[in-house]
């Protein structure tokens, strides 16, 4: 009974197939050779097309650059008249203002003047005297630096 | 004058642009304190406060502007006293283009 239903274990057909002993570390697609020449053809054409469009980049900013160049006097102009009539603005507006104040004399500080000027020279004005009849608000928009704004406060 | 070496002892990349952390010259007062140091040279260290006392106030206006900001003071004030209104701004980037 027991006997006829016992199936004992043997090998299979053709026996074990080989042990797997080795490492077994497979072995790349590409050799190696193969990988860096890819690698290198690849950064070549990328290099040669990127040229292409580093000649034409350089081109149109040559041609900004001589346009500012060709233009910069006249916006230079523009700005040195813009000051001056902002300067006369604020003589008229100071004339009105210190009408009535005794002793005041425009552009001085009751009849000294800011520079003795020996050379004859154009200064620059201080920021406080061309902004001397609008808000200080516009001052600080126009002439401070963002990091220092709250230096003294 | 031509066998006299006005070159510094030790010359390196550094020494053009130290001489703008050192003095005034690379800012917008440099004009003035050239001529200070000019008249200053001329007329010795004990004269300089007889002499050359215009380029002296000069400079120290131009470092701290006092006088102007004295008069904008008073000027603000009295624009207050009287409820003046303001003036239109100027437009932008017109003021600061003597400063180095």
């Amino acid at each position: 009974m027991a006997s006829r239903t016992f199936k004992q274990d043997m090998p299979p057909k053709g026996g074990f197939g080989p042990i797997e002993w080795t490492k077994g570390v497979p072995k790349p697609k590409w050799s190696g050779y193969k990988q860096f020449s890819v690698f290198t053809g690849f950064t070549l054409a990328s290099w040669a097309i990127w040229y292409r469009g580093e000649l034409v980049r350089r081109r149109e900013m040559l041609e900004m650059r001589e346009a500012r160049i060709a233009v910069y006097p006249l916006i230079e102009a523009e700005r040195h008249r813009l000051y001056l009539m902002h300067c006369r603005k604020n003589r008229d507006e100071e004339n009105e203002l210190m009408k009535n104040h005794p002793g005041w004399i425009t552009g001085t500080l009751y009849g000294k003047r800011p520079y003795h000027n020996v050379r004859g020279r154009f200064i620059d004005q201080s920021c406080e005297s061309f902004y001397a009849h609008n808000k200080p608000k516009d001052m600080t928009d126009n002439t401070d630096s963002k990091f220092y704004h709250d230096l003294w406060k | 004058m031509s066998t006299f070496n006005l070159n510094p002892v030790i010359y390196t990349d550094l020494t053009k642009r130290m001489q703008g952390w050192v003095t005034w010259q690379s800012g917008p007062c440099a004009d003035f304190e050239m001529d200070l140091y000019r008249c200053g040279s001329r007329v010795g260290y004990g004269k300089v406060y007889e002499v050359c006392n215009k380029e002296r106030e000069d400079m120290f206006e131009c470092l701290n502007h006092s006088t102007q900001y004295q008069r904008y003071k008073i000027m603000q004030e009295e624009r207050k006293k009287q409820g003046r209104p303001y003036l239109d701004p100027p437009p932008m980037h017109v003021p600061g283009f003597n400063k180095r």
